[in-house]
């Protein structure tokens, strides 16, 4: 396969506990009891199908095309596509190939998988989900030398608006998935995510994309605008997923970060 | 009045989301559709199927069937009259791009009357340049995917009306074009023979001055868009109406322009509005439609006009009136907008920048 990069478990904390894939089922909503367990399966089978076809994806194999939104939009390693055909074609030039025994969430609307490559980096990948299909797929990993943006028109911006600034920006009422009492924990990840990357101007802000909670566990896709520290300020973008567990307002463990390299920057155009 | 309201008929399904096989599953009809052909299941259907029996599988002349022969299709370009005049224009545009993906990102419709449908459909549509282009010249096999929103009244299976809103700058880009240079190029040929073909423009102008369009109805999800577009707009509170979006929200604005959070989003609609001067804009139609998981679709068309007396990325101020139209397609969660997705032809609005479609210099200059 042509320049796979291959993820396999992450090197800490691997083990079953950390399988809460499998336990994701069970774990939305109020809890499993007896009379769930058709429901959780049901949620586990779909799961794992969803699980396959992830993977057939981001192997670039054209089996994976009917189980994708036709509208799938994708962004991975510095490239965006949109439709699945570009999706595929993208992959089978840019292989993924994930392990089974990586660490995977899962839930109805949302799949998120992180793991290490064979030199002990972190990648991961976050889907959207729609009755099963994959609608939306973010690969964090390295950015791949072909990634080019497309020339954009720029847009003068501030991103807070205001002299009291918040690192990590978002709403808990964006991610029906979340459990209210996660919030917190979100806005922590989304912190030292912006502190795990290089030195950044405090003027570096964090979006939180996507965050859902599964089984005792949260999982958090982030974009960062990290600002250089010196002068003349220029900005790139990055992609972050987080997964950790979490138990109340202690501290999360097993906290695992996957950090993109900067992304492409577009070309500014004049018009 | 709607003889459909917004959240009926949750079986007539957006296709956002959706595989290929299910949006174009043929079955039993969905929806009452008077006077429509019997393999359109609903309106969804009938938007997303006709398209790509026209341009997918080829048979143009099932614009003969599907447009009335007295059709006007709106464009920042001007209008396009006539069924023929549409059939032409499919030609040629697939003598150019032959292998055309039109890809349906979603159709937000209402039925404004019993059988009087009206369609916002989002389409990206993947090409590559290999014939010849009237605009672009010989193919070189470059690849463009642009997105176009058209919006559509329909009845009884023909397309009275439509407005065609199209990323056109970001495509000429795409295939290695300036901008620029092709909308200058339009400008002089504009330039030639009778300036009244132009009268169009100045009518769209004038009827967005008088700003005799309501706005939907408070009850309506579209309420809060247009109110926010209003308060930016309108009373240049550019904050306030950006404190009412997601803090997370995912901004795509024509010609590449894409970012996250209110900061951007209130950045695209403040870099528009400081191009423009003596600004003026409506909301000329929405529509609203649910999307999975208690999301809903939004689809406004707005026009807007001003001097153009700023500067900004369409260069150095030239005095002259610009008419801008678009259409700007928001998801909802929870009442607030997390996603907003502008689509407006940004080299007509150039063409009109460098003297093109009758934009006259004021005599006295730039004041």
């Amino acid at each position: 396969m042509k320049d796979a990069v291959t993820v396999g478990a992450t090197a800490a904390g691997a083990g079953a506990g950390e399988r809460a894939g499998e336990r994701v089922g069970a774990g939305v909503g109020a809890g499993a009891g007896e009379g769930e367990g058709a429901e959780a399966s049901a949620i586990v089978g779909a799961a794992a199908d969803v699980w396959a076809v992830l993977q057939l994806l981001l192997c670039g194999q054209a089996a994976a095309a009917e189980h994708l939104a036709n509208d799938l939009r994708v962004e991975a390693s510095g490239h965006t596509t949109f439709g699945r055909t570009d999706a595929i074609d993208l992959f089978a030039v840019h292989p993924l190939v994930f392990s089974d025994d990586v660490q995977r969430l899962v839930s109805p609307r949302s799949l998120a998988v992180l793991g290490d490559t064979a030199d002990g980096r972190a990648v991961g990948a976050f889907a959207d989900l729609v009755e099963g299909v994959i609608t939306r797929v973010w690969v964090v990993a390295a950015t791949a030398l072909d990634a080019t943006a497309e020339p954009a028109v720029a847009v003068a911006r501030d991103d807070f608006m205001s002299q009291l600034r918040q690192r990590c920006q978002g709403d808990a009422a964006d991610h029906p998935e979340l459990q209210s009492d996660d919030w917190a924990h979100i806005l922590g990840l989304g912190v030292a995510a912006l502190d795990a990357g290089p030195p950044a101007a405090s003027s570096s802000q964090v979006w939180v994309m996507r965050a859902f909670s599964s089984g005792g566990s949260v999982a958090a896709l982030y974009r960062l605008r990290v600002h250089a520290a010196t002068l003349p300020r220029q900005a790139h973008d990055r992609l972050v997923l987080a997964v950790a567990r979490v138990q109340g307002s202690e501290a999360p463990l097993h906290q695992r970060l996957a950090l993109s390299d900067p992304l492409p920057g577009p070309a500014p155009v004049s018009l | 009045m709607t003889a459909t309201a917004w959240n009926q008929l949750p079986e007539v399904r957006s296709p956002a989301g959706r595989t290929a096989a299910a949006v174009l599953a043929e079955g039993p009809r969905r929806q009452a559709l008077p006077g429509f052909e019997p393999v359109y299941r609903d309106i969804v259907d009938y938007i997303v199927r006709c398209t790509h029996r026209i341009w997918e599988q080829k048979d143009i002349g099932l614009c003969r069937t599907h447009y009335a022969d007295s059709c006007v299709m709106h464009t920042l370009n001007g209008p396009n009259c006539g069924v023929e005049n549409v059939v032409q224009g499919t030609l040629s545009a697939l003598s150019a791009f032959a292998d055309r993906q039109a890809i349906a990102e979603d159709v937000i419709w209402s039925e404004d009357a019993p059988g009087l449908f009206y369609s916002s459909h989002r389409i990206t549509s993947r090409s590559t340049h290999e014939g010849v282009d009237a605009t672009y010249g010989a193919g070189m096999g470059k690849a463009q995917m642009a997105t176009t929103v058209a919006d559509c009244v329909v009845r009884d299976n023909l397309i009275v009306e439509e407005w065609l809103f199209r990323d056109n700058a970001r495509a000429a880009l795409q295939m290695g074009h300036s901008p620029r240079a092709v909308a200058a190029a339009q400008a002089d040929a504009d330039r030639l023979g009778d300036p009244a073909r132009h009268a169009w423009r100045q009518a769209w102008i004038d009827r967005v001055r008088a700003h005799e369009t309501r706005g939907p109805d408070a009850d309506h999800p579209a309420s809060g868009p247009a109110r926010l577009l209003d308060a930016a707009w309108r009373a240049d509170l550019y904050g306030e109406a950006a404190r009412q979006v997601s803090p997370s929200i995912e901004v795509s604005w024509p010609t590449g322009r894409y970012g996250w959070g209110r900061g951007y989003w209130a950045g695209c609609l403040l870099q528009m509005r400081a191009h423009l001067h003596r600004f003026a804009m409506t909301i000329d139609h929405w529509a609203a439609r649910p999307l999975p998981y208690g999301d809903v679709a939004v689809a406004l068309r707005w026009s807007a006009c001003g001097v153009h007396a700023g500067t900004g990325p369409w260069g150095a101020p030239t005095g002259r009136e610009i008419l801008v139209a678009g259409s700007s397609h928001y998801v909802l969660r929870n009442g607030r907008i997390v996603r907003d997705q502008t689509i407006f032809d940004e080299l007509a609005v150039l063409r009109q920048v460098h003297g093109g479609l009758g934009a006259q210099a004021p005599s006295g200059g730039v004041r």
